[in-house]
């Protein structure tokens, strides 16, 4: 009878798909996935995807022009890591893996279910670790069987076969480790599919709206909180100069280096009272220790939750995710009080002191011939912005007064009066004076900064966390947990006694095993 | 005052020397004394080192992992465990012997950055995150770093370059000599041919305060030129010689790495010392810098080659290279599920919950991912394809190059890991 011993062809198929889960394919898409990526960390440097990134980005964009360079970016050349032909790549390999794991997990299920091999005399005698015993009885080899080994008795043609394993389910680690790695693949590729971000911000009080979410949300309050003084901080040093403190000498006495960082630096010692180490956020941001914003979650008009909003703790809801992104020192919503400002006013024409103003923001004052001065706006930093006045911060850095002169209740005109300086106002013939602040009583400022919250939803979360939690179990068996196979093989001997051939087998840390080994046969023998 | 960690820093940097000079000394004479003795200087180096690192984190009131300087520490520390776990294991003064060098050289690299203590972290820091990524990160880099040791030793200790009785620049040396002087001209005619207008670099050596400049294009151009000329001479190379056994190749690629990583050291050292400046904001810094490292590489390769194939030093060395082989593996086996959980998964997760998203390929991820697809390549290879001995060796040690170029890229990448 003819019979066809060639296997039958196989499809293009099965040639791939076995192609795919071969290890010399895995290694080389490492290998290829590894060089592409030193490659790309090179090119990000080299063809910046940004011409106005620094003087090399204006060159290079210069030179190639801005064709070139489009060119460039539309092959992905400019951003190699988010470029259609490197997720190929990392899909392919995701591919790979999971016809690897497809086509070795069947047998190591098969495996893990049927134990350590039916190892016959010969071949426990074969293995380097091996012993006899004799004149031994089955209840004694029973009563001594390491209890860490699980047992499998069965009875063969010529005598009895124990077997045992500890630490099997190491088979499990590569392929867990690998379907790890697939979830892994598969969730960065949604997450960078399907992510939806954008910022947005607000002062406290303010809430938060937008098409995409699913909810409102009213920022409670937002406050940026600074460390106390310390060693190794920028500081203002008596309101006059930048300097970095090095150590507290004493109690309330401070080493402060004025000059450039160095052995050779200017050293000097600073009372604790003349050192501020929240003075400017252009110099003294590396003295912050948190930005926190509280906020109320609300769906449909009701508060559903609040929240603490800070760096490392972002707030989750609905599969969003908000983050405390930035906010904005350059432009802060102060609110600044005060009791009593003392207001001189004086004759334009000779500078005659007529009289000393009380006033607040409770009632105008008035003084000369029905004049009267309102106090308009307390402004403790004042800045002159596009038409409007405000303050930079609550510190009592620049403080200035609007007021507004009226006469018989009309309004003559308004000005800005600065403490810090002598009246530099116009004057009219309708208000022929000229006006000093003497004194500020009980001024008090709260200064409340715009927040700016990131806000993002993508695919993937979930499935990237279980390929994380997979894949360390994963490493965690296949990496250190050891597996032990124990074997006896038992068959009789005169007077009813029985002789066992024993033989052990570890896939690491044999110098261990082989004392184990000897300690489990000298107990057996006893 | 000096702080006590930094004092208990510099108290375990001189028994970490003594060690080395010790171990030096035992090597070249085989008295097992002398090597005992230097086991003793470097355990007299870890109990300081570790008290330190405790007294660091009590006075920042932090963990103590917030810049390189405590990165390279904690680094070393996990290496002067190693030793302290192979003596304890296998009894080997020898290996223990070549693991000092590192520990030395990373304790050396460490005392070169600012040890000031970082007093308060940026908030993005302040998670326990930090704790989980940077010491894994740092315990299985520690680890890599042993491996790499005992990969060199398993490659220095070929036998038919112990035994051979040839001068150190014949017979197979040439093309190591050719390698590294093809690296120029091929170097220098790239440049030329591809990047005629290149800004000009600023590059400067200050020495005796007359600034030497215009070196920068030279050393651009070597710095690429060189490893182009290395790997493309090589290939050549052993496509002429084809028939012929394959043999030092290893031998050739160690000391290459040795001579190359003291290059590094001492470039280092001068960028440091402000001797030698790179040109700040140029792409090309990293080769100015790698080629500043291979010309200061060409002096020490000889040197080493010159020690290690003279006299009977090799032939002393007298080490089972089948358990140099196992040790490696051993620890690449340890290092690398520590380095993916902490360097990859912890630092993904923290990059999450601060900056929202898990991964932003920024070019210390880049480097880390790099790294990780190595070891991910070299364990298949090892594991599955049979890849032991020379090849895993010489992967072993490119494999702690990438980490070495991973720990200092932010140097010359920037990124969001913004360390000093």
């Amino acid at each position: 009878m003819n019979q066809n011993t060639q296997p039958p062809p196989r499809s293009l198929t099965a040639r791939l798909w076995s192609t795919l889960a071969s290890m010399k394919f895995a290694i080389l898409l490492l290998v290829i996935l590894a060089v592409i990526s030193v490659f790309g960390l090179f090119v990000e440097e080299f063809l910046p995807d940004n011409p106005m990134a620094s003087p090399w980005s204006e060159y290079v964009w210069e030179k190639l022009g801005a064709d070139g360079m489009m060119a460039l970016r539309n092959i992905g050349l400019t951003r190699p890591f988010q470029a259609p032909w490197y997720r190929f790549l990392v899909a392919l390999l995701a591919v790979s893996i999971l016809a690897c794991v497809s086509q070795r997990l069947p047998g190591i299920l098969r495996r893990l279910k049927q134990g350590p091999a039916k190892l016959d005399k010969t071949a426990i005698l074969a293995l380097p670790l091996h012993a006899t015993i004799s004149n031994t009885t089955r209840e004694t080899l029973q009563s001594k069987w390491p209890k860490k080994f699980s047992r499998r008795e069965e009875v063969k043609e010529n005598g009895e076969l124990w077997r045992g394993e500890f630490g099997h389910y190491a088979h499990l680690g590569p392929a867990l480790t690998h379907i790890g790695m697939f979830l892994l693949a598969i969730g960065a590729m949604m997450a960078s599919l399907g992510v939806n971000t954008f910022q947005m911000g607000g002062f406290p009080g303010d809430t938060i709206m937008a098409e995409d979410l699913p909810f409102e949300l009213k920022i409670d309050s937002f406050r940026v909180e600074y460390y106390p003084l310390a060693p190794g901080q920028t500081v203002l040093v008596d309101d006059e100069f930048l300097g970095r403190t090095l150590k507290r000498i004493r109690d309330d006495i401070w080493l402060v280096e004025t000059g450039p960082h160095g052995k050779k630096s200017d050293r000097i010692e600073v009372e604790a009272s003349q050192l501020a180490n929240q003075f400017d956020r252009n110099f003294d941001s590396g003295n912050i220790r948190d930005y926190i914003a509280n906020v109320s979650v609300f769906e449909e008009g009701q508060a559903i939750r609040t929240a603490h909003i800070e760096v490392n703790h972002p707030l989750r809801h609905k599969g969003w995710r908000v983050y405390q992104s930035s906010y904005d020192p350059e432009h802060p919503r102060v609110a600044a009080r005060f009791d009593t400002a003392y207001i001189k006013v004086s004759r334009a024409a000779d500078s005659t002191a007529l009289d000393t103003l009380y006033l607040t923001f409770d009632s105008p004052a008035m003084f000369a011939d029905n004049f009267a001065l309102t106090a308009g706006g307390f402004y403790p930093d004042y800045r002159r912005g596009q038409g409007e006045d405000y303050s930079l911060s609550a510190m009592m850095n620049n403080p200035a007064i609007r007021i507004g002169i009226s006469r018989n209740d009309k309004e003559l005109s308004s000005t800005v009066l600065f403490q810090k300086f002598a009246f530099h106002g116009s004057t009219s013939e309708q208000v022929p004076f000229i006006f000093d602040i003497l004194d500020i009583e009980g001024a008090t400022a709260a200064e409340e900064l715009r927040t700016i919250f990131s806000f993002r939803r993508d695919w993937g979360g979930g499935v990237i966390w279980a390929g994380f939690i997979v894949m360390t179990i994963g490493l965690l068996l296949a990496f250190y947990l050891i597996h032990r196979r124990f074997w006896i093989w038992l068959e009789p001997e005169s007077d009813g006694k029985m002789r066992a051939v024993i033989g052990g087998e570890s896939t690491r840390g044999t110098h261990h095993f082989e004392r184990e080994f000897q300690t489990i046969i000298a107990r057996m023998k006893q | 005052m000096v702080s006590p960690d930094i004092w208990l820093f510099w108290w375990a940097f001189w028994c970490y020397l003594t060690s080395f000079a010790l171990f030096s000394v035992f090597l070249a004479t085989g008295k097992d004394r002398i090597g005992w003795f230097g086991a003793a200087a470097a355990g007299l180096g870890f109990l300081p080192q570790t008290v330190g690192f405790f007294i660091r984190w009590a006075i920042s009131r932090h963990y103590p992992m917030s810049n390189m300087y405590e990165y390279l520490a904690i680094m070393s520390w996990m290496a002067a465990m190693m030793m302290g776990i192979v003596l304890w294991k296998y009894r080997r003064l020898k290996i223990a012997a070549l693991i000092s060098p590192i520990i030395f050289m990373l304790m050396v690299t460490a005392s070169m950055l600012p040890k000031e203590i970082n007093m308060q972290l940026m908030p993005a820091l302040q998670s326990y995150w930090l704790t989980i990524h940077v010491t894994l990160a740092a315990i299985a880099s520690g680890s890599f770093a042993v491996g790499a040791v005992t990969s060199f030793l398993y490659l220095i200790r070929d036998p038919e370059m112990v035994s051979s009785k040839k001068g150190p620049f014949s017979g197979k040396m040439k093309p190591i000599a050719f390698t590294m002087g093809i690296g120029f001209p091929v170097g220098l005619a790239l440049i030329l041919a591809l990047f005629q207008a290149l800004p000009a670099s600023a590059a400067t050596f200050n020495l005796g305060g007359n600034p030497i400049n215009g070196i920068g294009s030279a050393l651009t151009a070597f710095g690429i030129g060189a490893p182009l000329g290395a790997i493309g001479w090589t290939l050549i190379y052993r496509r002429i010689n084809r028939t012929e056994k394959a043999s030092g190749g290893g031998y050739l690629a160690a000391v290459a790495f040795l001579s190359f990583l003291l290059g590094a050291l001492l470039a280092g050292i001068l960028t440091k010392s402000h001797i030698f400046g790179i040109t700040q904001g140029s792409p090309f810094r990293i080769f100015e810098f790698f080629g500043l490292s291979w010309i200061l590489a060409l002096p020490c390769f000889f040197l080493l080659n010159s020690f290690f194939r003279s006299g009977k030093r090799l032939a002393s060395l007298k080490l089972d290279r089948g358990l140099m082989d196992d040790i490696s593996a051993g620890t690449v086996k340890l290092g690398y599920p520590l380095y993916t959980v902490g360097a990859l998964f912890a630092g993904a997760i923290w990059a999450e919950q601060a900056w929202g998203s898990f991964w932003s390929w920024d070019p210390k991820e880049v480097g880390a991912l790099i790294v990780w697809l190595f070891y991910s390549g070299f364990l298949h290879a090892r594991l599955q394809r049979g890849w032991t001995g020379t090849k895993s060796a010489i992967l072993s040690l490119a494999g702690f190059g990438m980490i070495l170029l991973s720990f200092f890229g932010n140097y010359f990448f920037g990124g969001l890991h913004a360390y000093t």
